[in-house]
């Protein structure tokens, strides 16, 4: 599959993992929103499929201990929730998706909901509603002393969620599900293509 | 009229990626800045003045972020004549323009120390290293996945960077200086690899 991600999370802008270093304060929360554009399961399209993979770590995410959620497209069909369902839950499936599930302890129940995607690069905006709901809207991040927009990418070719981001903040960054609930408004936020493939 | 072009090995007591790249707060456990800076300068001139093969070296530090100002610099300079230290002392001390210089300068107590030493420089991209014997030294290594050991390629793009605009990542395996007022020995922290085309 290939497509746009927006990624966000409670880290202070740059998020500290991007270097190997621990998170900012020393755990994380965090979302990937991902629009496929092209992209197909065995025998099932998912061109146009949006989900949201998403939860907590306790310490740096490499180290486990991961509660892991899954947001999917209420307006997707049945085959291909499922298709993104055995994605998420990882175990030989491919890059990053085995990555994230190896360190998940606790997999939250998936939950379907409405997920608009605006997708315009740094300023891209998601409205979840439904049994979870998640506002975020992002933006460039401003100088501190100047207040101008910074213009900022990161080029990582031996990244796995992408190599070439866009990097900014969230202006929103509020989710809100039954079981997990959390408001990283301001922090972290990138823009990124991503093109991921597996058996 | 004056440029410089060259290699620049950059070290701080942030943590990898460094918090002033985003949001201009360091991201260093001491919550200050502390620097050790190289500039290989490969090809460079002042007016009449030839400066291709010199190098500058520069200790920094801060009570806070560098914008809050209230900070220290000691430059060293290695070059052949007189006339090549008299005008990288003025580059350096932020009197004959630029944003860097300017900027940092303006962020001091005092202008910045300059003095003539050696800097032994090795650049060898994210396995560089510099001393300057009677300051200090630091080595860079790449980063390393903590989960697969292996080397990790991060680059930092900033089009409106005034020190560098790509800057790869690396960790300071050694960051050490020893001068008075400016003191420290940081092990593990952030580190660059860029190049620079200064001029004004």
């Amino acid at each position: 599959m290939s497509g746009e991600l927006l990624s966000a999370c409670n880290c202070d802008w740059g998020c500290p993992c991007n270097f190997d270093a621990p998170p900012t304060y020393g755990h994380c929360d965090g979302f990937y929103v991902l629009t496929v554009k092209d992209g197909s399961y065995g025998d099932d399209t998912l061109d146009g499929v949006t989900f949201i993979m998403g939860g907590h770590s306790p310490g740096p995410i490499h180290q486990g201990g991961g509660t892991d959620l899954l947001i999917l497209d209420a307006s997707a069909s049945e085959d291909q929730r499922l298709a993104i369902e055995m994605l998420w839950r990882g175990g030989g499936v491919g890059s990053p998706f085995d990555e994230f599930a190896s360190v998940a302890e606790v997999r939250l129940e998936p939950v379907s909901a409405e997920i608009k995607v605006a997708l315009d690069g740094i300023r891209s905006k998601v409205e979840v509603t439904g049994d979870a709901s998640f506002d975020l809207a992002l933006a460039r991040v401003a100088n501190p002393v100047t207040g101008e927009e910074e213009e900022l990418y990161l080029d990582k070719p031996t990244g796995f969620t992408s190599t070439r981001s866009e990097l900014g903040m969230s202006t929103v960054g509020r989710f809100r599900s039954p079981s997990f609930s959390v408001d990283v408004s301001g922090k972290y936020a990138e823009h990124a293509g991503f093109s991921y493939a597996g058996p | 009229m004056w440029q410089l072009k060259g290699t620049g090995l950059e070290f701080c007591n942030c943590d990898p990626g460094c918090g002033c790249n985003f949001r201009g707060v360091p991201s260093s456990p001491e919550g200050n800045c502390e620097a050790f800076l190289c500039h290989v300068i490969e090809e460079g001139s002042d007016g009449d003045v030839g400066l291709s093969g010199t190098t500058i070296a520069w200790a920094l530090w801060w009570p806070g972020a560098i914008h809050d100002k209230g900070g220290r610099g000691h430059a060293f300079i290695d070059c052949e004549t007189d006339q090549q230290f008299a005008s990288l002392s003025r580059i350096v001390q932020g009197r004959a323009g630029y944003e860097y210089f300017e900027v940092f300068n303006s962020t001091f107590e005092e202008p910045t120390a300059v003095e003539r030493a050696a800097i032994d420089v090795v650049v060898d991209g994210l396995n560089s290293r510099f001393a300057v014997a009677a300051a200090g030294e630091a080595v860079m290594q790449p980063l390393r996945s903590p989960v697969s050991g292996e080397e990790n390629d991060v680059r930092i793009v900033k089009p409106g960077g005034f020190i560098w605009k790509e800057g790869r990542v690396a960790q300071g395996s050694t960051l050490r200086v020893d001068l008075p007022g400016i003191s420290f020995d940081v092990p593990g922290r952030h580190a660059v690899f860029s190049t620079f085309d200064w001029s004004a």
